[in-house]
């Protein structure tokens, strides 16, 4: 591919400026602050057009290379020499109105979809190996331990990643940081943990309702034993009651019987009868008047004999009174001592029952109290014994609480952990495939890479090195079979020589068929004389056109001369 | 007659414990229950069947007294109990003594039980558990007993392998007039008169959707089973499609406007699908911040276009790795690793 020419209708400074390549060497010079990244720029945006990425931003080509005069275009014009047909490429930039046009000269049509066809043509060529082979610019470092640092990083990228911007060796430590990460993250043995977690649980679960258990049973036994006492105290009072009331019935039953009594002093033990006596008396009396009225007058005289008679008539009825009133006297006698009888027997079932009672009154309540003091003491050890278990209840709750907590939180782990595992899977695969990708990249491209580019060098410097070899710390080493050099101990013009060569190299191995134009943006500053006359040479004989931007008119002298 | 059919309550319960609203979540259960029973006898429900799982464990005395006391209360309520695999019945367990209030039956049975209930001429049948698995397929043997024109109802527990498997199919076909399952959390018709009325409130975060009760009638003329929802809270499912161009900032504001709508008490999963920026994936710690999100599935993908990259790619290392990746069987871990591998590929000036 050939740029034939490149006109910047409106961009940045310029307008209608019209410039032409020839098919070789090109040296665009002019002093600093000229123009040449805007032409640079130009080319690079009129090839793959604006894209984003580069645009926008603080330091985007957007604003940097707008029409300083705000002209209304802001756009250009390319000519393609590509395989023996002119194209033409028109691009207008605008942000409202950016379009692109694409011809073919040689068959003098319009080719559209013009993006499409247009990609076709470059054959591949995009933002990313422009940067990365055709646009070669000046390593931005000045100083040198640096330099050779950006050099050797760009030859591994290169050459491990076929990407100048993108380091494997950085991305693998990105991963392995990840894995890393996610490791710390891990929580080694969750499950083992949470079944541990369960039966613990469970444990506490059970401590729990066995002590509820236990404590239930104690309230209930309380609860048993309250009852128990008011019985007793119950039962203790209505015994004393029962005893009470016999008494007093007892009592009343005397009283009732002692209203029937016939009158008899209760208090005598007998009750004499004076009546017999005294019939008996009479009848003495009458007696011994009938005796007396026989020895004084006899009974001859018949008065004595009618009061004789009279007087036994009085002695007579006496005898019968006195039997009378003996059997009347001998029928009460029997009754009083019947009467006396039952009082005796009541008196002494009051005594008793009285004597029962106090009895009662003294001994019940002694035994009611040995009795239930005994329940209160159990109830009062039973008291605090439940109330322990309520501390120890609340103690278990509390733990079953905790481990409950804690289980929930290692289920989250265990959750997490799958993801984690399924994570570091991934990333494991990224790295293992980084990895074989990039060993792939470095035995087919970047061996070759070393190859192509040590032909170069050889040529640059005129056989004075002719190896460029990369080893495994990721270091340079330059010279020839004989002996290798590490960069340090070489020139900086020599660094940029390996580095020119590098380039070139990459350009070469990816562009086969058809090379593709090299653009250089100041990039031989830091060559002698010699060196870029051999630059020169070199660059003629690879065949590819090469647009020189430069501050110096070095380049421009030797290719006259030549 | 009118019934409430409820399973699964896990009275006891703490879900969500390591979460600020955990604190609430036992209390919140109890409340929900007492107020299940409160509706049956406001609304002169007939019958309560609870179908397994009261408790989510071994009930102590204490419990079941609170338990009772909120049955007793509910007059005129027939209430019949199951005991499921996680209250279920050891020798020791606290069930097997407690003496009910005069409307609660259990039936405590390892065997088919059941009660006649006649003030509204039903006949429940159930079985408890004995142990905390029952692989028996008794389910499906199952017989109302000699019909004399009562209404029959089967309350089961189970339906998994290990739990009294059985083909609903076969069990809808039994002649019952309803069956009432318990075991599955979520609530579901399996077949006309066949349901399962998941937990009262959700105990997981798997169980997403409403939670209730099902709210039956049975009579001559009809026979009706309707779901009610009554949980306090719900799990609910936030998933989202985004794009890269939505920022973490804006997801945050836009789902925060999602939660304030629903309510902020339900509790939230976010899942997260689409795209981010490459480098700048959404922040699940600051989307946990926003509500009662009790989980982040961020599955989003960083907004790589592959094809462009491939193309611009197509000579460097970048690419072959694409290739590479690209041309192995697709799983997700190849495609984590693709744009981790891009990430580190691509974003190397970045500090970190």
């Amino acid at each position: 591919m050939i740029i034939l020419d490149i006109e910047l209708v409106h961009f940045g400074k310029f307008h209608n400026k019209k410039i032409s390549f020839s098919q070789g060497l090109n040296v665009v010079y002019g002093k600093n602050e000229a123009g040449k990244s805007t032409i640079h720029a130009f080319i690079h945006c009129m090839l793959l057009g604006m894209d984003t990425q580069r645009a926008e931003g603080e330091d985007g080509y957007y604003e940097k290379f707008y029409p300083w005069d705000k002209q209304d275009g802001y756009g250009g014009i390319m000519r393609l020499k590509i395989e023996e047909h002119i194209y033409r490429i028109e691009r207008s930039f605008k942000k409202d109105d950016s379009w692109i046009r694409l011809f073919d000269e040689t068959s003098d049509q319009e080719l559209t979809p013009a993006d499409v066809r247009l990609r076709g043509l470059l054959d591949g060529l995009n933002e990313n190996n422009f940067v990365n082979t055709v646009s070669i610019e000046q390593l931005k470092c000045s100083a040198e331990p640096e330099l050779i640092d950006e050099l050797e990083h760009f030859i591994c990228n290169t050459s491990q990643t076929k990407n100048i911007r993108i380091d494997m060796s950085r991305a693998q430590e990105k991963l392995e940081l990840r894995a890393a990460e996610l490791k710390r993250r891990y929580l080694e043995g969750a499950d083992s943990e949470y079944r541990k977690c369960e039966e613990k649980l469970q444990a506490a679960r059970d401590e729990h309702s066995r002590l509820q258990e236990q404590q239930y049973q104690k309230k209930r036994r309380y609860g048993q034993l309250q009852k128990k006492i008011e019985d007793t105290e119950r039962q203790s009072a209505e015994e004393l009651l029962a005893y009470e009331r016999e008494r007093d019935n007892i009592r009343r039953q005397y009283e009732a019987a002692k209203k029937n009594w016939t009158g008899a002093p209760a208090d005598r033990e007998e009750h004499r009868s004076y009546l017999p006596l005294f019939f008996f008396v009479l009848i003495v009396l009458f007696a011994a008047g009938i005796g007396y009225l026989y020895v004084t007058k006899g009974f001859e005289e018949q008065s004595s004999v009618v009061v004789a008679a009279g007087f036994s008539a009085v002695i007579a009825a006496c005898l019968a009174g006195m039997i009378i009133s003996l059997v009347f006297a001998s029928k009460r006698k029997k009754r009083i001592l019947a009467e006396n009888e039952i009082r005796r027997k009541l008196k002494e079932q009051f005594d008793s029952s009285a004597e029962r009672f106090e009895e009662c009154k003294k001994s019940v309540p002694k035994s009611q109290d040995d009795f239930c003091n005994q329940m209160r003491q159990e109830m009062a050890v039973l008291k605090k014994e439940i109330s322990q278990d309520e501390l120890w209840i609340e103690h278990w709750k509390k733990e079953c609480d905790k481990l409950l907590v804690r289980q929930q939180q290692i289920r989250s782990s265990v959750t997490d952990n799958r993801g984690i595992i399924q994570e570091l899977e991934s990333v494991e695969l990224a790295m293992e495939t980084l990895k074989k990708v990039s060993v792939r990249v470095q035995e087919t491209f970047g061996n070759r890479l070393c190859k192509e580019a040590s032909v170069i060098l050889s040529k640059i410097t005129d056989g004075k090195y002719d190896l460029i070899q990369l080893n495994e710390k990721r270091e340079i080493r330059i010279g020839t079979s004989e002996r290798l050099y590490s960069l340090k101990n070489v020139s900086r013009g020599t660094v940029e020589q390996v580095y020119l060569s590098i380039r070139i190299a990459a350009a070469n191995l990816l562009w086969q068929k058809s090379p593709m134009p090299f653009i250089f943006d100041n990039v031989f500053a830091y060559y002698d004389g010699e060196r870029l006359e051999q630059a020169m040479s070199m660059l003629k004989d690879i065949g590819h056109q090469a647009i020189i931007f430069s501050c110096t008119t070095r380049e421009d002298q030797l290719i006259e001369t030549k | 007659m009118r019934f409430i059919h409820i399973a699964d309550v896990h009275l006891g319960c703490r879900p969500d414990i390591s979460f600020p609203w955990g604190e609430n979540r036992e209390k919140e259960i109890w409340e929900t229950f007492a107020s299940v029973v409160r509706t049956c006898s406001e609304k002169k429900i007939d019958l309560l069947m609870i179908s397994g799982d009261l408790f989510d464990h071994q009930p102590s005395v204490e419990e079941l007294k609170k338990v009772n006391a909120i049955f007793a209360k509910a007059r005129g309520v027939q209430v019949v109990i199951i005991s499921g695999e996680h209250d279920y019945l050891k020798p020791d367990s606290a069930y097997m003594e407690y003496s009910w209030a005069s409307n609660v039956h259990f039936l405590r049975e390892e065997k088919p039980d059941s009660v006649f209930l006649e003030e509204i001429d039903t006949t429940v049948h159930g079985l408890s558990y004995h142990n905390d698995e029952n692989a028996e397929r008794i389910a499906e043997s199952m017989e109302p007993r000699n019909d004399e024109g009562e209404i029959q109802i089967l309350m089961l527990h189970g339906g998994d392998d290990t739990h009294m498997p059985f083909s609903p199919e076969k069990l809808a076909q039994l002649d019952f007039d309803y069956i009432a399952l318990g075991h599955l959390h979520t609530p579901r018709l399996l077949s006309e008169h066949v349901a399962y009325a998941g937990s009262l409130e959700p105990l997981t975060k798997d169980e997403t959707g409403k939670h209730g009760y099902i709210l039956g009638e049975i009579s001559e003329e009809k026979r009706e089973f309707q779901f009610v929802p009554a949980s306090k809270r719900e799990y609910i499912l936030l998933s989202a499609r985004v794009s890269s161009d939505i920022g973490g900032a804006e997801l945050e504001e836009r789902l925060k406007a999602v939660i304030e709508k629903q309510g902020k008490h339900h509790l939230y999963l976010i899942c997260l699908d689409g795209k981010h920026r490459p480098r700048c994936p959404y922040n699940s710690d600051r989307l946990q911040q926003i509500g009662n999100v009790v989980e982040v599935d961020d599955r989003t993908v960083p907004d790589y276009d592959l094809m462009a990259l491939l193309e611009e790619h197509k000579d460097d290392v970048v690419g072959m790795y694409m290739e590479e990746l690209l041309k192995q069987p697709s799983s997700k871990t190849v495609q984590r690793a693709l744009f981790c591998g891009l990430d580190a590929l691509l974003f190397q000036e970045e500090p970190n």
